[in-house]
């Protein structure tokens, strides 16, 4: 069963309502063609200013149903858990109330559900509606045929047609990519949340197929060449992607990153009842160029223009290949899919906190910086250094629970990024002292005596093997060091 | 030429095409030049589990690819129409489902913050 989108409406505005100290529903600054307003939904708990912000996009393509029903449902959920201080289960996924409180407590998590209202009405109405309506519904003029696909129309290597990108109003492909770039109000309403709000990690969910979707659209994915950068491609040409052959840059820290949330994702969507979503990049949807699309458009930002904060963009493709199209699309039980679905985005929730952000500028006002530039500008450089990002941002969830819990753990957790901060802003020659070691391994050795988790037992002690050998040595050696050894846990 | 405008009228001339889509795979034959005729088929493609071109194609775009040379596979027919009703939750349902999830909700306290992030 599938709500109107009056009833998504609702459940924004009741939540909103209810619990007016979680959750905020704005009115969006672009109705839709046919003039009904659009709204996002912001929950947060806890005080403090500046925070990642967490998007989560649905009902883009109208008849791909249940993603805005899955979307809805997943805030109120939230909301219950964490007023509740309970957990949440779906399938045999599970997080505890610790899980939910801490990413309320450190996110701005936003929703559009219903990004393409007229769209989903289109679908339901009873007299003259099209439940395969995939587009919104503007009346392109001079022509017979209706609507713009929202998810072809964003500024990012707009006007390159593809196998599912077309440049006429009346394509069969029913994805037509508009007369301008953002043309559309439906789509300039996510240029809008990005512009105006600091969206770290952003999902936009689709239908079907069972694929967790990361850049690039237009072209195949390449950690090699850095040289190709999209800015550099002819736009608008209504013409097939030039040169022959291209292939678009990714940084493999990127990439890495990609790969490693995207595959966090499809391991929670699997535990929920055994469905496999497979890791693809948009390219690989149809094998062949697809543009304009919002989540190459929210990642492209940052490199559009180096002024923007990154925005990690991920598409997710709820549901079955059925064999049957109308079923795919619309299944007669969509439960056990939106199951999936929350699962899925509450996982990637989760992999969207950064502790050190949080514990650093969110709690004690510091900037980290220094701390961000190091892991992007030498660590992210080699394959070593990408290993201790990875073993950061595995361990981050479960221990940031655990520092949270205790408020001397968390003064401490403040103290060591404060030091760690004073050492990387300081001359390269700043030594790392027997006190510093010291102080970091008692840190890791009570969250190791804390955390029943085996792995993260296991990755504490790699570092703490590390750090025990960075006593007396300059941050300038130990950096490179971390870059050039790889994390190895202890083989006993 | 235009092509009939499906969104604000299914109805054709009478006897010409009936109210109905295709689910189907496009298949190249010999006359067919080139490998990346499948970029530019302009068809409603959908994906396909076993790397198919498949598609949801209208009458008119049964006959337009027929014409130019290809093959098509068709599996299945789908009554051009709306959402089925029964598939639509209805407002009564909409309400005892909200109300049931917010029972006892309405006053309850907002659980103490993480000490470090409350607003100081
Ligand atoms: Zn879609």
């Amino acid at each position: 069963m599938y709500r109107t989108v009056s009833q998504l409406d609702s459940v924004m505005g009741i939540l909103a309502a209810f619990f007016p100290d979680l959750c905020s529903r704005v009115e969006l600054p672009n109705r839709s063609i046919q003039g009904r307003p659009i709204y996002a939904l912001r929950m947060r708990a806890g005080g403090g200013g500046a925070r990642r912000g967490v998007l989560l996009v649905g009902g883009m393509h109208a008849r791909e149903l249940m993603n805005p029903d899955a979307i809805v449902e997943l805030m109120l959920d939230l909301a219950l858990s964490y007023l509740n201080e309970t957990g949440r289960s779906y399938g045999g996924a599970s997080w505890s109330a610790l899980d939910v409180k801490i990413m309320l407590e450190t996110l701005d998590i936003w929703i559009l559900p219903c990004a393409n209202p007229d769209g989903r009405e289109f679908v339901m109405q009873q007299v003259g509606g099209d439940r395969m309506w995939r587009q919104n519904r503007r009346d392109n003029p001079g022509t017979p045929c209706d609507g713009v696909d929202l998810n072809r129309n964003s500024d990012f290597v707009w006007g390159v047609t593809g196998p599912a990108t077309s440049c006429n109003p009346c394509s069969s492909t029913r994805s037509y990519l508009g007369p301008t770039p953002f043309s559309e109000p439906e789509s300039k309403n996510i240029e809008y949340l990005c512009d105006t709000h600091n969206i770290k990690v952003f999902a936009d969910v689709h239908s079907f197929s069972e694929f967790v979707l990361y850049p690039w659209g237009h072209a195949p994915t390449q950690t090699t060449d850095s040289t190709k950068v999209f800015t550099g491609l002819a736009t608008g040409t209504c013409a097939p992607l030039t040169p022959a052959g291209y292939k678009e840059y990714m940084t493999p820290r990127d990439f890495s990153r990609y790969r490693t949330v995207s595959q966090r994702v499809a391991d929670r969507i699997r535990q929920v009842r055994g469905r496999n979503y497979v890791l693809k990049s948009v390219f690989e949807v149809y094998n062949g160029t697809t543009t304009g699309s919002c989540s190459d458009y929210v990642y492209s930002r940052h490199i559009a223009n180096a002024s923007r904060n990154k925005t990690y963009g991920f598409a997710f493709e709820t549901g079955p290949n059925t064999g049957n199209d109308v079923l795919s699309f619309q299944p007669t039980d969509p439960e056990p899919i939106k199951r999936d679905a929350k699962a899925g985005l509450l996982a990637l929730i989760q992999q969207s906190i950064c502790a050190i952000d949080f514990i650093g500028t969110s709690l004690f006002g510091l900037s980290v910086e220094s701390i961000r530039t190091i892991r992007d500008r030498m660590l992210a450089n080699t394959e070593a250094g990408r290993g201790w990002i990875n073993l950061f941002e595995r361990v981050q969830f479960p221990l940031l629970g655990i520092v949270l819990s205790d408020r001397t753990l968390t003064k401490e957790a403040a103290t060591l990024v404060r030091r760690v901060k004073t050492l990387t802003t300081q001359h390269k020659k700043a030594i790392v002292s027997k006190e510093d070691v010291d102080r970091g391994i008692a840190f890791l050795d009570e969250l190791a005596k804390r955390t029943t988790d085996k792995k993260v037992k296991i990755d504490l002690s790699t570092v703490r093997r590390f750090l025990k050998g960075a006593g007396g040595q300059d941050v300038e050696k130990v950096i490179a060091k971390l870059g050039k050894s790889k994390p190895a846990p202890n083989k006993k | 030429m235009k092509r009939p405008k499906m969104a604000k009228s299914h109805k054709r001339e009478p006897g010409s095409s009936p109210n109905v889509r295709f689910e189907g795979t496009v298949h190249a034959t010999r006359s067919i030049k080139g490998k990346d005729w499948a970029n530019s088929l302009d068809v409603d493609r959908v994906p396909d589990s076993k790397g198919r071109i498949k598609a949801i194609l209208s009458i008119d775009d049964c006959v337009r690819l027929l014409e130019e040379g290809f093959e098509l596979r068709l599996h299945r027919a789908q009554k051009i129409g709306p959402l089925d009703r029964s598939l639509i939750v209805t407002d009564k349902a909409f309400k005892k489902w909200i109300d049931g999830q917010l029972s006892g909700m309405k006053d309850k306290p907002m659980p103490e913050p993480f000490a470090e992030t409350r607003d100081t």
